[in-house]
């Protein structure tokens, strides 16, 4: 026993250290991202800087996300007709599939493929910039740096996310649609007959939801990791892989948080309909 | 007032114009050119990395310590990301699932059945892949790419060390097997939580059986061939765009976010390949 | 024991190599000088394989590298050291690592000989106690020293050094001259020498040749250097004299 309370001590200090870090970092991005949004608001604007990482990072990006939206689509309808004939409920695979697309599937798929694009673009970039003290010569030259190199990223990022999104989302329920009649024979007509009755516009909103708010994370996160990067070439690749991960898990925490929320006010509606 | 409309509708106007530049730009027929051709040198050089390291993997010297040491550090680095992304993974999963299926069969008795069919079959495998091609596949370019830049690449071919067999097939098998691990063990996480988050439901005894009528062998041999296939994915691409980085901090970190966006990209297409061929011999076998 | 016969490189249509001939006799010596970015590293790296020309042929300890299969190059590259600019020690490896990498890699030696023989070579170059470290630990000199024992104890025929004094102070230079003298007597080395410092291609050299618009101009022993006529020379070494 006793051993037990000593092994449970020695691994509760790193534990306990951990989440202070943990808590640490959550309440600096939080303070980062604050800032941002009040520089959001000030003259001048860098409308020229905001366009470019729009195209670096959005621009460039489609043809990934509508290539990767097709195939995941035609994959979400292939699992769903297999999981669904199980019940022999195939007659609603148009439905189910258009709804878990927009709700789930397609607002995290393009979420985690742009990981890596931002990773590089805003990371990398502002990395670099920050040990090779351009940074420090910004601010030297009287320029704010989180005016003049965050904030044009920050809403570059959001807005392209949520873009790219309603694009992935097109292709990807093309690309079930198209799966299901090719590969799964499935006839189209009885596929799109049962969207209307099984997908809301609210199935819609939640994605859009999503998207909106996956594009603030990643944004934050990334330009949050780029800016407080210290040290020399090393320190950037860190900086990138950090970005990497904690954009991956923020994708997936806050899905989950959207979810369950989701899952309550359903819950409720059920209760007081039924 | 009138300045401040004049103003703000001419920088709209000129985004706008930027804006459609720039797109423009984007979907050049010399665009599409050079990214076709891109992507088609980039394939080639991929499958060419691909056949050597496979030719070189049965060939001595076997570098067993390394291996080992790589797979410590790739299981080692990726556990915690894995455990907290399949965690969130298999509640999420069991949420929409209840969204979904209490509208269709009107029951939510099958929810964990089809949350397991759905883990081992798809989400399993692809997301774990995924999630290693962001933390281990970066590592790996990095890595080989800085060697690169600094000419160790060059002395390992004076040194008649092949830097292929030196460098990718350790890795290689190392991601590959680790692949498989970090599957079985995320899915297992995302079967614990999924079990959590539907609670006063189920039991565990019930909720272990009911996904037992659903989850076959069958699927779980799915998950590990998966595994493998897509777990090949992440090494390959990750040292290709290693070997081809260009100069300097920028050439790392180009490299790098291109070995993660087509490693993810090619998962998906294999493994929607995979899926369609499944699909093809199921239909054989039952005619 | 070296030829380059008419080597032409480009790298994305700039050519570096235009027509550069050479040919180094067996237990020879050669210096390469030539104003940075002239090509002189690309000299040597097509010298040794590393470069495929576009044009032109290679010939290395009697085998045509243009034409040469990956297991015959790698048997020419057991008879070859080469020392890089930027010394290319592998950073995951201790200086005993480094330094032993040949004979644990290619001649798959006990570790116990290993260790032995990377200890003797160490003691040689008057680096003793630093076989544990890493080379982010080590000073310029140092690297230099660690690179040239990895590329010598394999004990080869033919030594390549890319500036092994670049950046390093004259003391210094002079002890890393000295070293590649001395294994140039001990193993009867063939040596080809990038250095655009006089005092130690004077040390070392037979012959030098000066890389100029892609191609290779015999200049004769260095001590003709500053009687040299040839404008492209004299302009070459104009600050010295200046100086
Ligand atoms: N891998 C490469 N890709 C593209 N260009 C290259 C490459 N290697 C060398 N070059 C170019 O070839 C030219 C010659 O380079 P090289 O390194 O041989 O010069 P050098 O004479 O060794 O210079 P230094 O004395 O500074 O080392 C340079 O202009 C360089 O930019
Ligand atoms: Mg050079």
């Amino acid at each position: 026993m006793t051993v037990l309370t000593r092994q449970v001590q020695r691994i509760r200090g790193p534990i306990e250290i951990g989440v202070m870090a943990f808590l640490r970092e959550i309440g600096a991005m939080a303070m980062f991202l604050a800032a941002t949004v009040r520089h959001i608001f000030k003259a001048p604007f860098e409308v020229q800087e905001m366009i470019l990482q729009m195209y670096q990072v959005g621009v460039r990006s489609v043809p990934i996300v509508l290539i990767s939206g097709f195939f995941v689509g035609g994959v979400v309808v292939i699992q769903f007709n297999y999981a669904l004939s199980l019940f022999g409920a195939e007659v609603y695979l148009g439905g189910i599939t258009t709804s878990g697309l927009l709700r789930e599937v397609g607002p995290v798929l393009v979420a985690i493929m742009i990981v890596g694009r931002v990773g590089a673009y805003i990371t990398a970039e502002l990395a670099t910039m920050k040990v090779t003290e351009q940074v420090d010569a910004i601010r030297c030259l009287g320029v704010n740096p989180v005016q003049f190199l965050v904030v044009p990223r920050f809403l570059a990022v959001s807005a392209m996310i949520f873009m790219l999104t309603i694009l992935g989302l097109l292709v990807a329920l093309l690309g079930g649609a198209l799966v299901g009649n090719l590969i799964l024979d499935i006839n189209l007509s009885f596929y799109f007959a049962n969207i209307r009755k099984l997908t809301a516009a609210w199935a819609l909103f939640t994605g859009m939801l999503k998207s909106i708010l996956f594009g603030i994370l990643l944004a934050t996160i990334a330009c949050y990791q780029g800016m407080k990067t210290e040290g020399g070439a090393e320190a950037v690749g860190q900086a990138v892989n950090r970005c990497l991960v904690h954009c991956s898990i923020a994708v997936f925490l806050a899905d989950y948080i959207i979810a369950s929320l989701a899952a309550l006010t359903y819950g409720l509606a059920e209760e007081i309909i039924f | 007032m009138s300045w401040v409309e004049n103003k703000t509708l001419r920088l709209i106007g000129r985004t706008l114009s930027q804006i459609l530049y720039l797109a423009r730009l984007g979907i050049t027929v010399e665009g599409i050119g050079s990214n076709l051709f891109r992507f088609l040198e980039v394939t080639g050089g991929g499958m060419v990395l691909l056949i050597q390291t496979l030719w070189l993997v049965p060939r001595p010297p076997y570098r067993l310590r390394e291996i080992l040491r790589q797979a410590l550090t790739v299981g080692w680095q990726s556990l915690p990301l894995i455990v907290v992304v399949l965690g969130f993974l298999g509640m999420i999963t069991v949420l929409e699932l209840n969204f979904q299926l209490s509208r269709v069969i009107h029951n939510l008795e099958y929810v964990p059945g089809v949350a397991g069919i759905l883990m081992f079959r798809e989400f399993g495998p692809t997301v774990v892949a995924a999630m290693l091609a962001a933390k281990v596949g970066a590592g790996f370019t990095a890595e080989i790419s800085s060697m690169k830049n600094t000419e160790q690449i060059d002395a390992l071919e004076m040194l008649s060390v092949n830097p292929v067999h030196y460098l990718v097939v350790p890795r290689f098998i190392a991601t590959l097997a680790m692949q498989v691990a970090l599957s079985v063990i995320g899915v297992a996480v995302a079967f614990v939580t999924g079990f959590l988050i539907s609670q006063p439901r189920f039991n565990f005894q019930s909720y272990l059986t009911t996904m037992g009528h659903f989850v076959g062998v069958e699927d779980f041999l799915n998950l590990i061939a998966k595994a493998l296939l897509l777990g090949a994915v992440v090494p390959i691409a990750a040292c290709y765009y290693g070997f081809r980085a260009g100069a300097g901090a920028k050439g790392v970190g180009e490299a790098t976010t291109r070995g993660v966006v087509t490693s993810i990209l090619v998962i998906i297409l294999l493994d929607f390949t995979i899926n369609v061929v499944a699909d093809k011999i199921l239909e054989v076998v039952i005619q | 024991m070296i030829e380059l016969r008419d080597i032409g490189v480009r790298f994305h249509q700039a050519a570096v190599l235009r027509g550069a001939d050479l040919s180094v006799a067996e237990g020879e010596a050669v210096a390469l000088i030539g104003p940075s970015g002239s090509g002189k590293t690309t000299v040597l790296k097509t010298a040794v394989g590393l470069i495929r020309p576009q044009a032109g042929e290679v010939v290395l300890a009697g085998t045509n590298l243009t034409r040469a299969s990956p297991a015959s190059l790698a048997r020419v590259r057991r008879q070859v050291g080469m020392l890089f600019q930027g010394n290319a020690l592998f950073d995951s490896m201790t200086v005993l690592e480094n330094i032993g990498f040949v004979l644990r890699e290619v001649q798959r030696l006990a570790p116990a000989e290993i260790q032995s023989r990377v200890r003797q070579f160490l003691d040689r170059l008057h680096l003793g106690e630093i076989g544990g470290l890493y080379p982010r630990e080590l000073s310029g000199g140092m690297k230099k020293r660690v690179g040239l024992a990895r590329a010598m104890i394999g004990e080869p025929r033919v030594l390549f050094c890319d500036d092994p004094t670049a950046g390093l102070d004259p003391i210094t230079s002079d002890a890393i001259a000295d070293l590649i003298l001395d294994f140039r007597r001990q193993f009867k080395v063939t040596l080809l020498l990038v250095s655009n410092s006089l005092l130690v291609v004077k040390k070392i050299a037979d012959r030098v040749l000066l890389l100029h618009q892609g191609r290779l101009l015999d200049l004769g022993a260095p001590e003709s250097l500053q009687d040299s006529e040839r404008p492209e020379v004299r302009q070459f070494l104009q600050p010295e004299f200046t100086s």
